[in-house]
C-alpha cells in the first residue's frame, strides 16, 4: 500500500492538475476520437439479409485496450409491437479488445471475431481474407435478430476505464446489397479529467476525490473535493433535417404522377445505462418542429432502453408530408423540416441519436436505398449521466 | 476489483495526463455542431445525378449566407467538353489536352429563424421556389428569405465544392455558429437506386473578419476562425477487399479540398497530401500527392495508375481494413469518404485531429 504522505501528494497532484486543466464539455463529437464508443444502431437479421460491419480504430501511437458491451435491445415477443407488455430484452454482453498503435480492426457483428493468427493474409487472388490481421480479441457474434447497441469503453491494463481519446469507430448497416455507414458517437474524456477507474463512469461530471459521490464541480464536493472530472456530458439538444416522412425526395424524378418517398429512421441510446442492475432507462423525447415557413410545432414520446422508429411514428401528422397541411395553426406545409430533439424537463437522462433515411423511387418495382447521417449537437446536459459497471468486469482480462 | 493502491496510482497518472493533454492544441473544425462557415466537399450533379443541398439555421434570428460554388471540372483544350485528368473520362483526340479548372460562381441566402432550406445542385432555387419570398409570404415574425437566389450549377456535369460564409448585411464576415449543413447525393442510373448522405463541414467563428480585410483567417494568432485540422483520420475497407457482408468487391473515394483559397484573385487553394496508411497487422506504408483546387480519386489510383499494386489495395495490404492519416503540407485540408460496395454507395464524414498551428490558412473573398 501507499503510505498516507504519498497518498495525498498524489492526490494534491491530480487535483491541481485538474484545475489547472479544465471541465467537463459538451463534446459527444462523431469525428474526433473519444474515450466512449457508442453505435447506437446495431442490426442482425440473416433472414432479412441485414448484418452491421463494425469498424474500430486506435489512432494513437499506444496500446489501447476496450471493455464493449452489446445490449440486446430486441422485444421479448418480437412478432409483437413494444408495449408494456412487450419490453425490449435490454440484455447485455461484453467482451475485451486491444488494439495496437494506430491498428484498425473490424468485425462482422453476426459473425464476431475469432483468435486465429493463422488467418491467411489477403493476396492477387484471395481478397475474402476475412479476419486477417491481428485479431484484436474474442469478439462473440450477437445473438440471431440482433437489435441494439454497442459501445466500447476504453481501459488501462489493469481494466479500468481510462480517459486516453484513441477510439473511433464506424458502422455499416448492410440490407442485402445497400450500404449505409455512420459514425460511432464519441465521448471523450473530460479535458484535463482525472478518471478514477472505478465502475461509475460520470458523463458530464465526475465523482468527489474523498467520498466518491456524484458532482458536476467543486462546490457539489464541499470538502470531500475536488470533482474528479471523468467524461465530457451528452448533448443538450440534437438538431436533425430531414424531408418531412413520405415526402418525395427532389432528386428523383416521378414516375408518371407517382412520387418517390423518404422516410427517417430514429434511433435512440440512453447516455445513462446500469450494467449492475440492468434495469432500463426510461426518457421523454421532446420534438420541436420547424418547416421552411417558419412554422413550429411540438411533439413528445416516451422511450424505454432504446428504441428505433420512424418520425412518422412518434404521433405528430407534423412530422409526415401528407399530414402537413392537415395540422390545425399550421398555415403551409413543406417537404423539408429542422427538427430539435431533446430530454424533457423532468427526465434526468439524456440521449444518443443516429438517423436513417429510407429513399423509394417511384417505379413500378420499386427501388429502395438507405443512406445514415449522423446529427448535429448543441449545448450539453445539465446533469450529469451515469454508465455503471459491475466491478468484476473490470477486472483485467490483459 | 481494483486495489486501493492502482486507484491512487491511477489518480495521479490521471493527472499528469490531464496536463499534457490540456497543452494540446484543438482542431474546432467540425461537421457535427453548427458554424459560421460550412462547406460541402462534393456536390456533384450529371444526367441522372444530383445532389440536394440542406442548409439550416439553428438560431432564432435571421442569418445571411454569402455562398460560393467552385466549378473543379477539367475541360477539353479543344472540344471544351468535360474530362477527367486521370483518364476516366479522356478527351476524344490525342491532341486534345484536359485541363484542370476552378470556377467559382457566388450567391446569397436568408435564413429565417430554425428554418430548413434545401435545394437541387442542377436546379438551384429560383423565386417561386422561395418560401418566404417577403412579399406574399412571410414568417409569423415578419422575418423572410427576400435577397435568396441560389442558380443551378454552372454545367449540366458537374463536379466541385460548395462553401456558405454567414455574413451580416455588409456582407462582412461575422462569428455567428448557427448555420447546420447536409448533402444528399443521388444517383438513379443504375438498375438500383443509390442514395448517400453526408454532414457539411463547420468552421466556427471566434471573431469572424473583424478587421473587415475580407481576408478569413482560420488558425491563425487573430483569433478569426478555428483551425483547419492537422490530420484527418480515415477508416476504410482497402480497395478490391469483399464486403464480409455479402461479398461485394469495396473500393473508396476520397475527395480533399485545401483550406486555403483566393476567390478574389481566382487563385485555387494548393498543396501536398501526405498519407500514412496502417493495416491491421500495424504496419505502416506511405504516399503523398500535390493536390491543387479540389481532389477526388478512388484510394487505389492515388499512388499509381496500376491499383491493383497500389499501397490501398488489399492484395498489397493483406488485411480487410485500414486506417489512413492524411496530413496537409502547404494547405490544411477537408475531406470526405465515399465506399461503394458492388454498386451501392454511403459517404461518411472523416476524423480530424489537432491543430495546423502555428500555421494557418486563409478564405480570401472577393
Amino acid at each position: 500500500m501507499l503510505t498516507r504522505r504519498r497518498q495525498v501528494g498524489l492526490l494534491g497532484l491530480a487535483a491541481a492538475c485538474v484545475w489547472l486543466a479544465g471541465t467537463a464539455g459538451a463534446d459527444v463529437r462523431t469525428e474526433r476520437s473519444g474515450s466512449i464508443l457508442v453505435f447506437p444502431k446495431v442490426f442482425s437479421d440473416a433472414s432479412a439479409g441485414i448484418d452491421t460491419i463494425i469498424q474500430l480504430t486506435n489512432t494513437s501511437n499506444s496500446v489501447v485496450r476496450a471493455h464493449c458491451f452489446y445490449v440486446n435491445a430486441g422485444l421479448t415477443d418480437p412478432s409483437a409491437p413494444p408495449g408494456p407488455d412487450n419490453p425490449r430484452l435490454w440484455q447485455e454482453v461484453d467482451f475485451d479488445i486491444l488494439l495496437t498503435r494506430q491498428q484498425p480492426t473490424y468485425w462482422l457483428v453476426s459473425e464476431g471475431r475469432q483468435v486465429n493468427p493463422l488467418d491467411p493474409p489477403c493476396k492477387p487472388g484471395k481478397q475474402d481474407c476475412f479476419n486477417a490481421g491481428f485479431d484484436p480479441g474474442r469478439v462473440p457474434p450477437v445473438v440471431p435478430n440482433f437489435t441494439g447497441e454497442l459501445k466500447c469503453i476504453q481501459v488501462d491494463e489493469s481494466g479500468a476505464p481510462l480517459n486516453g481519446n484513441s477510439l473511433k469507430g464506424e458502422a455499416t448497416i448492410v440490407r442485402d446489397g445497400d450500404i449505409a455507414t455512420y459514425s460511432a458517437l464519441a465521448i471523450l474524456g473530460a479535458e484535463g479529467g482525472a478518471n478514477n477507474g472505478d465502475g461509475t463512469l460520470v458523463l458530464g461530471g465526475g465523482q468527489c476525490a474523498l467520498d466518491g459521490a456524484i458532482c458536476k464541480s467543486d462546490a457539489d464536493c464541499g470538502e470531500s473535493g475536488p470533482c474528479l472530472q471523468e467524461y465530457n456530458a451528452c448533448p443538450g439538444t440534437w438538431i436533425l433535417t430531414h424531408l418531412a416522412d413520405g415526402a418525395p425526395n427532389p432528386a428523383i424524378p416521378p414516375v408518371g404522377s407517382t412520387e418517390s418517398q423518404v422516410f427517417t429512421e430514429l434511433t435512440v441510446a440512453p447516455c445513462t445505462e446500469d450494467f449492475e442492475t440492468q434495469i432500463p432507462t426510461r426518457v421523454t423525447l421532446q420534438f420541436q418542429t420547424w418547416n421552411e415557413f417558419e412554422s413550429q410545432f411540438s411533439v413528445s414520446t416516451t422511450v424505454d432502453c432504446w428504441a428505433t422508429f420512424r418520425l412518422e411514428e412518434v404521433g405528430s401528422l407534423a412530422l409526415t408530408f401528407d399530414g402537413q397541411d392537415d395540422v390545425p395553426n399550421l398555415p403551409l406545409g413543406t417537404m423539408f423540416l429542422q427538427t430539435r430533439i431533446r430530454s424533457a424537463g423532468g427526465t434526468p437522462v439524456g440521449v444518443l441519436l443516429v438517423a436513417e433515411e429510407q429513399h423509394t423511387d417511384a417505379q413500378l418495382s420499386p427501388n429502395t436505398a438507405w443512406a445514415a447521417a449522423n446529427l448535429h449537437i448543441e449545448g450539453e446536459r445539465p446533469t450529469p449521466d451515469i454508465i455503471r459497471i459491475p466491478g468484476e468486469q473490470l477486472e483485467s482480462p490483459f | 476489483m481494483r486495489t486501493g493502491k492502482s486507484i491512487w496510482r491511477s489518480l495521479a497518472l490521471a493527472g499528469l495526463a490531464g496536463v499534457w493533454i490540456g497543452g494540446l492544441a484543438e482542431a474546432d473544425i467540425r461537421s457535427d455542431q453548427a458554424a459560421s462557415i460550412l462547406i460541402y466537399p462534393k456536390i456533384v450533379t450529371d444526367t441522372s445525378l444530383d445532389t440536394v443541398i440542406q442548409v439550416s439555421n439553428s438560431s432564432l434570428e435571421p442569418v445571411i449566407l454569402h455562398c460560393f460554388y467552385i466549378d473543379a471540372n477539367s475541360h477539353c483544350s479543344v472540344s471544351g467538353g468535360v474530362c477527367d485528368p486521370q483518364d476516366e473520362q479522356p478527351c476524344p483526340s490525342p491532341g486534345d489536352l484536359c485541363l484542370p479548372g476552378w470556377v467559382e460562381t457566388d450567391f446569397r441566402v436568408v435564413l429565417t429563424g430554425r428554418q430548413p432550406l434545401a435545394w437541387k445542385a442542377s436546379q438551384g432555387l429560383a423565386d417561386d421556389d422561395i418560401p418566404l419570398d417577403g412579399v406574399t409570404q412571410v414568417g409569423p415574425t415578419g422575418q423572410s428569405n427576400a435577397g435568396t437566389r441560389v442558380p443551378p450549377v454552372a454545367e449540366e456535369q458537374f463536379l466541385g465544392e460548395l462553401k456558405c460564409i454567414v455574413v451580416d448585411e455588409n456582407e462582412n464576415a461575422i462569428p455567428r455558429n448557427v448555420v447546420t449543413g447536409a448533402a444528399t447525393i443521388v444517383d438513379t442510373s443504375g438498375a438500383d437506386l443509390d442514395v448517400e448522405k453526408y454532414n457539411a463541414i463547420g468552421i466556427q467563428g471566434i471573431q469572424g473578419d473583424a478587421n473587415g480585410d475580407r481576408i478569413l483567417e482560420l488558425g491563425s494568432e487573430r483569433q478569426e476562425y478555428n483551425g483547419c485540422p492537422n490530420v484527418l483520420i480515415v477508416n476504410h475497407f482497402f480497395d478490391f477487399a469483399e464486403n464480409p457482408a455479402n461479398g461485394d468487391p469495396v473500393v473508396s473515394d476520397l475527395t480533399l479540398v485545401p483550406c486555403n483559397q483566393d476567390l478574389l484573385n481566382q487563385v485555387p487553394g494548393a498543396g501536398t497530401a501526405q498519407y500514412l496508411v496502417f493495416n491491421e497487422f500495424e504496419q505502416r506504408l506511405s504516399t503523398s500527392t500535390p493536390i491543387q483546387c479540389f481532389f477526388e480519386r478512388q484510394l487505389s489510383r492515388i499512388d499509381t495508375r496500376n491499383p491493383l499494386r497500389s499501397i490501398f489495395s488489399v492484395f498489397v495490404q493483406g488485411t480487410l481494413v485500414g486506417q489512413t492519416r492524411i496530413r496537409g503540407v502547404g494547405t490544411g485540408f477537408l475531406g470526405l469518404l465515399r465506399q461503394e460496395s458492388g454498386q451501392r454507395t454511403a459517404a461518411v464524414n472523416v476524423n480530424m485531429e489537432g491543430s495546423r498551428a502555428p500555421a494557418f490558412d486563409q478564405i480570401v473573398l472577393p
